[in-house]
């Protein structure tokens, strides 16, 4: 027998190291958007980046099509599609050749559109500097007691169409205990793609992060 | 689902081991899963089945299932974890510190004793890589 010790995601983590250092040279910050599919994870890009006044890109990964990615584009952002057509998740070096391909400026935000799944996108890294998880309330409350790892790895928890609270029994109260039980340190916001609702709440939280990524004070957004 | 992902990777790392290693060919491949580490062992298992005959030939996987292990601050000690956000089994206490179970790891490879490249083997290799490993040798 020949003793190996060699993990089946170390080529993955070391991909994404790579995009990881590529990103903070540039001072790119990148954000891997992971949801359950219908979350409403385009429709909040789409509108994300007709109020965010700062250069965006976006790769967007979906098993086929590249319908998303002419969404982006009519809302104005560069973008790019992955198929990844028999697998369920973007890897680190396909995100790499994106990245390399879309060659966002200096300072851009990117958003990493992942394939809408909540289980696989959990263990693959792509080099971003957080997971931002988008749940709505047309799903239970109890998905994150069922997909655990997702919501653990989140840093930030996007609850999404809120505007149809009032027609689904969705228990928001329950649902942020679930999410803090497995990520205690989970940062929540409730909003609305379609009414825009909370928006203003998310786009302060991107600048944040911005400013934060540029490590000096950018123009705030004007519409923030 | 990723599990056929983290299968083809687990069959590139072999190869790539087996040719280091001097181009033998792969004849049992050891595989550590932690129980912790969010992959379903029998899809492992039904994902070997259905690609390392083309790439591996005849080899067999052997999976070890290692369980869930944290650390729970409040008792001072090592804890077994069944699920991996549960709170402590002794005293309810959480979130605690995984110490085990989250492994995904190519433990061992045993590779076929001096391998020979006759005609035969090589028409047997089902693609160029194994083809070259046996060349190799």
């Amino acid at each position: 027998m020949i003793p190996v010790e060699r993990s089946l995601l170390a080529r993955n983590d070391a991909f994404a190291q790579q995009n990881r250092a590529r990103f903070q040279a540039k001072g790119i910050l990148a954000l891997n958007l992971v949801s359950s599919p219908g979350s409403g994870k385009t429709s909040l890009l789409v509108a994300t980046l007709a109020r965010l006044e700062h250069p965006c890109a976006v790769i967007e990964g979906d098993q086929q099509t590249s319908l998303d990615a002419e969404r982006i584009r009519a809302a104005g952002a560069s973008a790019l599609q992955i198929n990844t057509g028999k697998g369920c998740h973007l890897d680190a070096q396909g995100v790499g050749r994106a990245a390399e391909r879309l060659d966002p400026p200096e300072g851009a935000l990117l958003f990493i559109e992942n394939v809408g799944n909540l289980v696989c996108p959990a263990a693959f890294d792509l080099g971003e500097a957080h997971k931002v998880l988008i749940l709505s309330v047309t799903e239970g409350e109890d998905k994150p007691l069922k997909y655990p790892d997702m919501f653990a790895a989140a840093d930030l928890l996007l609850l999404n169409k809120i505007d149809l609270l009032p027609h689904v029994a969705f228990d928001v109260e329950a649902c942020l205990a679930n999410a803090r039980r497995v990520n205690p340190g989970l940062e929540t916001i409730l909003l609305s793609a379609r009414t825009g609702e909370g928006l203003d709440v998310w786009l302060r939280w991107l600048g944040q992060r911005l400013r934060q990524n540029l490590g000096q004070s950018l123009p705030v957004p004007a519409s923030v | 689902m990723h599990e056929v992902a983290l299968m083809e990777e687990l069959l590139r790392i072999v190869q790539e081991e087996a040719r280091l290693a001097g181009g033998g060919r792969a004849r049992r491949v050891c595989l550590e899963v932690g129980a912790l580490a969010g992959v379903d062992p029998d899809a492992l298992r039904f994902a070997f089945e259905a690609l390392a005959p083309e790439r591996l030939g005849s080899a067999c996987l052997d999976l070890v299932e290692s369980p869930g292990r944290a650390w729970c601050e409040a008792c001072r000690a090592e804890v077994a974890l069944a699920i991996r956000f549960d709170p402590c089994p002794r005293c309810g206490a959480f979130p605690l510190t995984l110490t085990g179970g989250s492994e995904l790891i190519l433990k061992e490879l045993e590779l076929e004793e001096a391998p020979c490249a006759t005609p035969a083997d090589v028409k047997r290799a089902a693609n160029p890589a194994a083809a070259a490993c046996a060349l190799d040798a």
